[in-house]
């Protein structure tokens, strides 16, 4: 994306979460924009280009979903930040383009009136129409845009109905602040306000210019850990909430009410509903999707589709991807005359990034299946079918959101977790976290499901059934140590969950697929930065201190890797493991899917340049121990994958947690359990498998 | 490429890894979080 010039506006595109804001967003700018984060916080940061229907250039930014600017969460208080243009690196939108889901209109009047009462020049959207027309819902855009003073267009982001009218908008450059009214306060707490924000100002808090909004919306603030407000203005900022709790108690409550009165008042003017609520789509999907039984054998289902196609169709592109490693392999091979530099290319390079790049399919199918699930509205129905098995643990379906992201990666999943009210349930879901089976976890279980059930020995709907196995595992045992901890570690009831179902929409292909090649892009990076740097190094650690012959066993064995693996055997061994799986641990300490290069370099590296093309899989099914056992039996194959379930390998996420909780403990705590875990349960399956003859 | 120059530049690729890995390393201290590259799309 071109660098915009300062005078492109920037119009903040901003709603409800599931008011198909992004959709919205991806639509205006197909691949012209660029992901980032906010400086300081893991909150992802959209910026794209696009042209109004006049030809001029603008500068959107997809801000966090919400539903009011009282933040409750770190996503919630960058979106206050931006509007009110607190934040250093992002300057204050010159316009706004509110989304609202006409279908849930009188509730996301609630976050658009607060944006209106910032009285920037702002468009109002009305999305979903097609939705509030199934309920014969009618909003008189043209009345709301009369009384509100700005343009008002009606929408529908799935078939770009309206999009035109939209650009249209967005050419205006004469759009005036909102006729909306900022709710009358009574004039003592006015008073209260006017006097913190002086102290505000004092402190620094605020800049000098600021309205009564920002020491109210700073004031008002459930965010637990205050984000983005300095640590020292923290303690200012709450004395001064004491005080204004003690002077005027239920202030804030009389505002929500009195902002509620004056929807009401707009809705009675603009929105006609019949008497009694029309049956949609919705509500009968809801009638088996939320059905206690059927909703969950449905998930069940969606689940082991998903798998399902995780290993069939992704099949055909993988076979692909590995041969065309295997050709560039080759290619090198014949090019090169033999020497470390190409030893390094063709043994550690190629195999070592081949090893993990060759999921890809994989996980673009993993990805695109929860970018469906996520866009058609059936995400919030899991987390509502969850919640009741969350509460047999002590925590609530707020608890499964988080836990849910952590299928893709436990970062966001951990972070996520920051909206969770209660502190107990928040590092007990913290501490989850991590036990869902990530994308990182993906390569792994794929390649040993591979060596334990071959191509063409048994179908993709068994190879499917274990993954589903492996993924409900590590969901029991998440289960399993909330209700410990809530039991033994942090004693305490459940907070309540509430949660806002969205209709059931179609999913829009084009959003989804960007969000996939998001995914992807970002793969592929790691894969080409960081894989390919453990490769290196995997490859150096196997080939040096180098010893006399050609001898390419005795060298593994006499590398630092070697002598590593060899180390840690004689505590591996009872798992089932030789010392070279061994390496594999180590070097996957790292993140999980090395585990997958660390193996195919070590076995490139003892295979010499004969058969080192051959795929990863085969070679670690024909591996045979000194004594011409196999190593990898199905035994050892079940105690490795039952290892990868639990165990933390995962550098990343520790090091959020540290700083989640604020310290070492938890974070070392974690570690501690899962690893403790994985090596006990590994050790229970070898050892009762062996002593059963398996 | 004879072997002895294949020799210096595998380990000039090594040594430019294990440079490049210390100083991410030292940038993650100042700015912790998960890199923007683990693929978690934060």
């Amino acid at each position: 994306m071109s660098a915009a010039a300062p005078e492109t506006p920037l119009i903040a595109i901003v709603g409800n979460p599931n008011s198909g804001k992004t959709t919205l967003f991806n639509l205006l700018t197909g691949l012209k924009q660029k992901v980032a984060n906010y400086p300081g916080v893991t909150v992802e940061k959209k910026i794209g280009e696009c042209y109004s229907q006049h030809g001029k250039k603008l500068r959107l930014i997809d801000l966090p979903g919400a539903y009011s600017l009282n933040a409750r969460s770190p996503d919630e208080a960058v979106l206050r930040d931006v509007l009110l243009g607190r934040r250093p690196e992002t300057p204050r939108p010159d316009r706004v383009v509110c989304v609202l889901d006409s279908a849930n209109f009188e509730r996301n009047l609630y976050m658009a009136g607060q944006v209106l009462e910032l009285g920037l020049p702002t468009i109002l959207v009305l999305n979903m129409v097609d939705v509030a027309e199934q309920r014969e819902w009618r909003i008189d855009a043209i009345k709301l845009s009369e009384i509100l003073g700005i343009p008002v267009v009606k929408t529908n982001a799935i078939s770009g109905q309206g999009l035109i009218e939209l650009k249209l908008a967005l050419s205006r450059e004469d759009i005036s602040p909102p006729k909306w009214q900022n709710a009358a306060l009574p004039e003592g707490v006015k008073a209260a306000l006017e006097h913190s924000r002086d102290e505000m100002r004092q402190a620094g808090v605020i800049h000098t210019r600021s309205s009564l909004l920002e020491p109210l919306y700073l004031l008002s603030d459930h965010d637990p850990t205050h984000y983005g407000i300095a640590d020292t203005q923290i303690a200012r900022i709450h004395e001064l909430r004491s005080r204004m709790e003690t002077d005027f108690p239920g202030w804030e409550d009389a505002l929500v009410a009195e902002r509620y009165r004056r929807i009401e008042e707009l809705c009675a003017q603009v929105l006609k509903r019949p008497d009694q609520e029309i049956e949609t789509i919705t509500t009968k999907l809801d009638r088996i999707l939320l059905h206690p039984v059927l909703g969950f054998v449905n998930l069940l289902l969606v689940l082991g589709l998903l798998f399902f196609l995780i290993f069939k169709v992704a099949e055909g592109p993988m076979g692909w991807i590995e041969a065309g490693f295997g050709q560039f392999g080759a290619w090198v091979e014949g090019l090169m005359s033999p020497g470390d530099f190409r030893d390094l290319i063709v043994n550690g390079v190629v195999p070592g990034v081949s090893g993990v790049v060759i999921f890809l399919p994989q996980i673009l199918i993993l990805f695109f299946f929860i970018g469906i699930m996520e866009d058609t509205g059936y995400m919030s129905r899991l987390a509502f079918i969850m919640d009741w098995a969350m509460s047999k643990v002590g925590l609530n379906g707020k608890s499964f959101l988080p836990f849910l992201s952590s299928y893709a990666c436990a970062i966001p999943g951990v972070m996520a977790a920051r909206t969770i009210d209660s502190p107990k349930d928040r590092l007990i879901t913290i501490l989850i976290a991590p036990l869902a089976s990530c994308s990182a976890r993906l390569p792994v279980y794929s390649l040993l499901i591979g060596v334990l059930f071959p191509v063409g020995e048994v179908g993709a709907f068994v190879q499917a059934g274990i993954m589903l196995g492996l993924y409900s595992l590590g969901t029991l045992g998440a289960f399993f140590f909330a209700w410990v901890f809530n039991k033994f570690v942090m004693k305490g009831s459940a907070s309540p969950m509430i949660l806002e179902m969205p209709s059931y929409k179609m999913p829009a292909l084009k959003s989804i697929l960007l969000q996939v090649w998001q995914r992807a892009r970002m793969f592929l990076v790691r894969a080409g930065t960081i894989i390919l740097g453990i490769s290196i190094l995997i490859w150096a650690a196997s080939t040096y201190p180098k010893t006399a012959g050609d001898d390419s066993a005795k060298q593994m064995e006499h590398s630092f890797a070697g002598r590593a693996g060899k180390l840690i055997e004689p505590a591996i061994a009872p798992l089932g493991y030789d010392w070279k799986i061994g390496i594999g641990l180590i070097g996957s300490f790292a993140a999980r899917e090395v585990f997958n290069s660390t193996m195919s370099v070590v076995y490139a590296v003892e295979s010499g340049d004969d058969d080192n093309l051959a795929p990863l899989r085969d070679k670690l099914a024909a591996e045979r121990r000194p004594d011409g056992r196999l190593v990898y039996t199905p035994l050892v194959c079940i105690s490795l994958l039952v290892f990868y379930v639990f165990a933390m390998q995962c550098v990343s996420t520790i090091a959020i947690v540290k700083r989640e909780t604020g310290s070492w403990k938890w974070a070392m705590f974690q570690l501690g359990y899962m690893t403790g875990t994985a090596y006990l349960l590994s050790l229970l399956i070898f050892q009762i498998g062996s002593a059963l003859g398996y | 490429m004879n072997e002895n120059w294949q020799s210096i530049a595998a380990i000039a690729v090594i040594v430019v890894t294990v440079v490049l890995f210390i100083a991410r390393a030292a940038k993650r201290r100042k700015k912790p979080g998960c890199g923007g590259s683990c693929g978690c799309g934060k």
